[in-house]
């Protein structure tokens, strides 16, 4: 299964420019693994695209994490200054983790959908983004997972600011 | 200047309330071993009270603290122990019969760990289903150790287990470990403690229930203590009174009392 993933993955690298995509993007943190890279795309001038793989590497008590995301970045706010151009935007991501211990709704020994499957999370963020002679721009996202957002909601005594994730990346367009 | 100085204090403000997480599901946990350390704090309350003389009749008469199932209920939670700490005159210790998380993510566990912390006397845990998934038994042996012991305080044994069947990589039920325990147990009180039911007809085969049913019976246990339903009910496991504790959702928490060698309980509701 992993394998047909990264062939997907390279088979749709390669066609960026038939997809239309025109920015390479890499990012550190941010819930989506601790480097991430991906492809993304202005749709117009609102609303800005993109999709990354990221992961953790292993350690004493885990194994590689691996993500697969599509970011949806939407602008609230724009500035220009002769080569700058500023952004200020919110966004959505849904990621997806791969293996089968993430697969909670279908863990060997439970009858199926006994737990709530807990592959695919969502993650709310807002974001700076700071471009320079419209080819090199940084950005800074704070996010906040689905699942804080849903316990924050439910619960008085959860701040939601103790459960901010920061990311941050860099965009070349190309 | 005046958007250089707005876009430099969002950014600021923006960078200051957060880390830098990789992932939900990174395990980012300390070894705290917590289990150990508070059963250390309960003997050293236990030593500390013994009396003088034999004659002393009171060292016997005490309280405790049953939670269970506080999941992702933290107001819920910060309730009981609000309460618990109000009254800590009254009880020794806190035990809490495991899922303490939804899907055992570190952030849970710690989310869980700070408010017990809070906690103005010692807690000891057991694991429950929802703490083993993904990497949570890794976690939880980090955070707590052994979730599978004995207390013998005072006049009572406890004996704590994991019978998290379908979630434990481990072979649980142990009930030859159990039967061990309940050979060694010579106080007068035996109370058996795990998360999941011992009579949960989905988990265990009837022949799993009829044996531990036996062991009940055959070893004299006053109480089977267990959570993972979360509604608080009380009815009758064999010989023994079986009493499941209900969630923090529900207001609810267990209170065992000891008193002139008699052991009584009442399911306080907050």
């Amino acid at each position: 299964m992993n394998s047909l993933i990264y062939k997907f993955l390279i088979l749709f690298l390669l066609s960026t420019p038939a997809f239309g995509f025109n920015q390479a993007i890499v990012q550190y943190a941010g819930e989506i693994g601790k480097y991430s890279f991906g492809i993304g795309d202005d749709y117009n001038k609102t609303y800005h695209y993109s999709f990354h793989y990221g992961y953790v590497p292993s350690n004493s008590l885990q194994n590689k994490i691996e993500t697969y995301t599509m970011k949806n970045n939407f602008n609230l706010f724009r500035y220009n200054y002769k080569n700058w151009d500023y952004r200020f935007y919110t966004g959505i991501a849904a990621f997806h983790v791969p293996g089968n211990k993430y697969k909670t709704h279908e863990i060997s020994d439970a009858p199926d959908n006994y737990y709530r499957q807990s592959s695919i999370r969502g993650l709310f963020y807002f974001g700076h983004n700071i471009r320079f002679k419209d080819e090199h721009s940084i950005f800074l996202e704070s996010g906040i997972n689905d699942y804080w957002i849903v316990n924050a909601y439910n619960n008085n005594s959860v701040d939601f600011t103790d459960h901010v994730s920061l990311g941050i990346g860099y965009n070349l367009k190309f | 200047m005046k958007y250089f100085k707005l876009i430099s204090i969002s950014l600021l403000f923006l960078a200051s309330c957060g880390e830098l997480n990789y992932s939900p599901y990174e395990v980012e946990v300390d070894n705290l071993y917590l289990n150990s350390v508070n059963l250390e704090k309960i003997y050293s309350i236990e030593r500390e009270s013994e009396p003088a003389s034999s004659e002393n009749t009171t060292f016997n008469n005490y309280s405790i603290a049953v939670l269970s199932d506080t999941h992702t209920y933290y107001d819920g939670l910060e309730r009981q122990i609000a309460y618990i700490n109000e009254h800590s005159d009254k009880y020794d210790f806190v035990i809490i019969t495991g899922d303490m998380t939804n899907v055992g993510m570190s952030s849970e566990f710690n989310a869980t760990i700070e408010r017990l912390e809070e906690l103005e006397i010692p807690f000891i845990t057991t694991s429950g289903n929802h703490d083993l998934l993904i990497d949570g038994e890794a976690i939880y042996a980090r955070l707590f150790g052994e979730d599978t012991y004995i207390l013998n305080y005072k006049n009572t044994n406890y004996i704590i287990y994991n019978n998290n069947n379908w979630e434990s990589s481990k072979n649980v039920p142990d009930l030859n470990w159990l039967e061990a325990q309940l050979v060694k147990a010579q106080a007068p009180h035996r109370i058996v403690l795990s998360h999941v039911a011992p009579n949960d007809q989905d988990r265990f085969s009837p022949e799993q229930i009829e044996l531990t049913k036996d062991l009940i019976n055959n070893y004299q246990v006053d109480l089977y203590i267990n959570g993972h339903n979360h509604n608080p009910a009380q009815s009758d496991f064999g010989e023994a009174t079986h009493l499941t504790v209900g969630a923090s959702s529900k207001n609810v928490f267990l209170e065992l009392n000891f008193k002139n060698d008699e052991l009584t309980y009442e399911f306080i509701n907050l």
